[in-house]
């Protein structure tokens, strides 16, 4: 490691630390329905919506009602989605004439589905050489803006569970909806997107620009609106870049200060969060309890990747080739990063997009060293609970508090408490069926995609069997087919590389990951939420395990981790894990 | 062959939903 690369990695968090409070308390007042600064400006905006659509501010619904919203939401978006992307050809703001052949309906299925659910997983070669101005705006754009609201109402619901008591309502998905776009991630984007316009990315409707090279070859540069859709892509934990490369493009992300911003704006709203929850919770030591959590398995991710990947490959060191870095070289393993970034800034942004189920990238994962892939691998098999996306990370890491106190409660033979509430057995079922269902969606998936024979030239898969699509053999081939389905499930959307995924067969079964590990997983916590709210809180005594300190943070580190290492270490060692044996023995795939 | 496929897909993903609605219910009655 280097000391630059220290200093990048410290001043990250320790700006993370700064911010964690306002913003936290900020959005306190904002799901409390206390006036904020940005009242006297958007107040109108968040009326106009309620008139507009006829929903009542004072109006709560039960858990299911909030679910039902949810889902009639979410329906109504997979479709306009769907059908915009369809039919492009006939619509304005296209001066690429992109048609309808440039997306089957495997692919609008997996796009609408990956833009619903916040996952933004593209199977598409680069929207700039598929969508319209209007589909990256209408359907893309707005998706990253409302699924990103969607799961932070989910988390201020379950939030409200833990506050509440012997209530049967959990608020209303609506209002939450809209003062998430309205307060939070509509100012957030729009300064956002201002500070990108300033170290550089383009915000422009042109057509795109002819250049010819010095080669005398002919060369098209793509334009159009980025700045808008990145800020919200890394605002919203969406991930979905304007252009294929991602975060990796000059255009979307230009300078060494642009990719420290997008990192932060990725944890800001997350991080945040589990202050909101000490706030409204009435105890801010237990959401810097929750805090203290993720930032450890932050730092031990970003230790264990930066150190791998800073490393390289032993191979090349033994060929006699320097790997060390030196005054005029980054050493280390800098295949598949940009040269503007480094090595550091590299494995932090991995590390930091698959914490939180972001899924935006500057460099390739795929080229990372076993180990150094192992940890954005292994963050998302997490449920992405490491500050985790924008609301999802928050009520991930609500799922593992629940099942370490019950731990806690089972050693010492004590009925578990958390905030005050009694952890009983509804609560568990629930935070257990929600692991199981994204755990099965992951493995199931990814066994029958190992074994699944096709015909060539079959519809589902045109290469032959879907192992045909991998262009990596061996362990490093399964740990493609495996991260594919993880970065589905845990809503991430981030490539590994190295995996044609377009394919009918790919693009239906990543698009189901995308919906279970979204709906399976927040639906039994919305069923929590109603469970706590209706529950009394009872009153603290010395026999009650305290959350707010370091032995809790410690077992849940340990739940998370063990939950994780348990449901997945098979796998892994079938991929990254032999693999980096492998290649200390010289063997590299 | 496109629009069979297109109700295909439209299908698939209604169905998802439909489930999760069931689901729900499930889980309240849980």
């Amino acid at each position: 490691m280097t000391s630059l690369g220290l200093v990048q990695i410290v001043v990250y968090f320790l700006v993370l630390l700064a911010v964690t409070k306002p913003i936290g308390a900020y959005m306190a007042r904002v799901f409390s329905g206390q006036r904020t600064f940005l009242h006297p400006l958007l107040r109108w905006l968040e009326v106009l919506f309620y008139k507009a659509t006829g929903v009542r501010e004072d109006l709560e619904q039960r858990w299911t009602q909030y679910a039902g919203a949810l889902l009639s939401f979410s329906v109504f978006g997979f479709l306009l989605a769907y059908v915009l992307q369809r039919a492009q050809a006939y619509l304005p703001l296209n001066p690429q004439h992109f048609g309808t052949p440039n997306v089957s309906p495997d692919l609008a299925f997996n796009t609408a589905v990956s833009f619903v659910t916040n996952t933004n997983w593209q199977s598409y070669s680069g929207g700039e050489s598929t969508f319209s101005y209007l589909v990256q705006m209408a359907a893309l754009t707005v998706q990253n803006f409302v699924s990103g609201a969607a799961g932070i109402a989910i988390a201020i619901a379950l939030i409200r569970g833990f506050a509440r008591q012997q209530m049967k309502t959990i608020g209303s998905f609506w209002v939450d909806l809209t003062r998430a776009t309205v307060y939070l991630l509509l100012p957030l984007s729009f300064v956002g997107a201002l500070v990108l316009c300033s170290q550089g990315v383009i915000q422009n409707l042109h057509p795109y620009t002819g250049a010819t090279t010095v080669e005398g070859k002919t060369q098209t540069i793509a334009q159009g609106p980025v700045a808008s859709q990145e800020a919200i892509k890394m605002v919203g934990t969406n991930g979905g870049g304007f252009f294929g490369a991602n975060s990796a493009h000059p255009f979307e992300n230009p300078t060494p200060l642009s990719n420290f911003i997008q990192m932060l704006m990725i944890f800001v709203i997350p991080s945040g969060l589990m202050y909101t929850f000490g706030k409204m919770v009435g105890d801010t030591r237990q959401g810097w309890a929750l805090f203290a959590a993720a930032s450890l398995m932050f730092l031990i991710g970003v230790f264990v990747c930066y150190p791998a990947e800073q490393s390289g490959n032993p191979l090349i060191s033994r060929m006699g080739i320097e790997t060390s870095a030196t005054d005029t070289q980054p050493g280390g393993n800098m295949e598949g990063k940009e040269t503007r970034f480094g090595i550091a800034a590299s494995a932090l942004f991995a590390t930091i997009t698959t914490d939180a189920s972001c899924g935006a990238i500057n460099g390739q994962h795929d080229s990372f060293t076993p180990i150094g892939g192992l940890v954005p691998l292994f963050n998302i098999m997490t449920g992405e609970v490491i500050f985790g996306g924008v609301g999802a990370g928050l009520y991930g890491i609500l799922l593992f508090a629940i099942v370490a106190v019950f731990i806690a409660g089972l050693m010492v033979g004590r009925t578990p408490e958390y905030i005050g509430k009694k952890i009983e057995q509804k609560e568990v079922k629930m935070a257990m069926l929600a692991v199981i269902a994204t755990a099965a969606s992951i493995l199931v998936f990814t066994a029958i995609s190992a074994v699944i024979p096709f015909d060539k030239n079959s519809y589902w898969n045109s290469l032959g069997a879907a192992t045909a699509n991998v262009n990596n053999g061996g362990p490093h081939g399964f740990a493609e087919i495996l991260y594919a389905y993880t970065s589905g499930t845990g809503n991430n959307g981030s490539a590994f590389g190295g995996i044609n995924a377009a394919t009918p067969w790919y693009n239906l079964t990543i698009g189901l990951a995308m919906l279970i590990g979204r709906f399976l997983f927040l639906l039994p916590l919305l069923a929590v939420a109603g469970s706590l709210a209706a529950k009394k809180r009872v009153a603290t005594t010395t026999g009650t395990f305290p959350t707010h300190g370091g032995l809790f943070v410690g077992l849940l580190v340990g739940t998370v981790v063990i939950v994780g290492a348990l449901t997945y270490f098979p796998a892994l060692s079938l991929g990254p894990i032999v693999e980096h044996y492998l290649m200390h023995q010289g063997k590299v795939f | 062959m496109s629009p069979m496929l297109d109700i295909f897909y439209i299908i698939i993903a209604i169905l998802f939903f439909v489930a999760s609605w069931a689901f729900t219910k499930a889980c309240d009655k849980l």
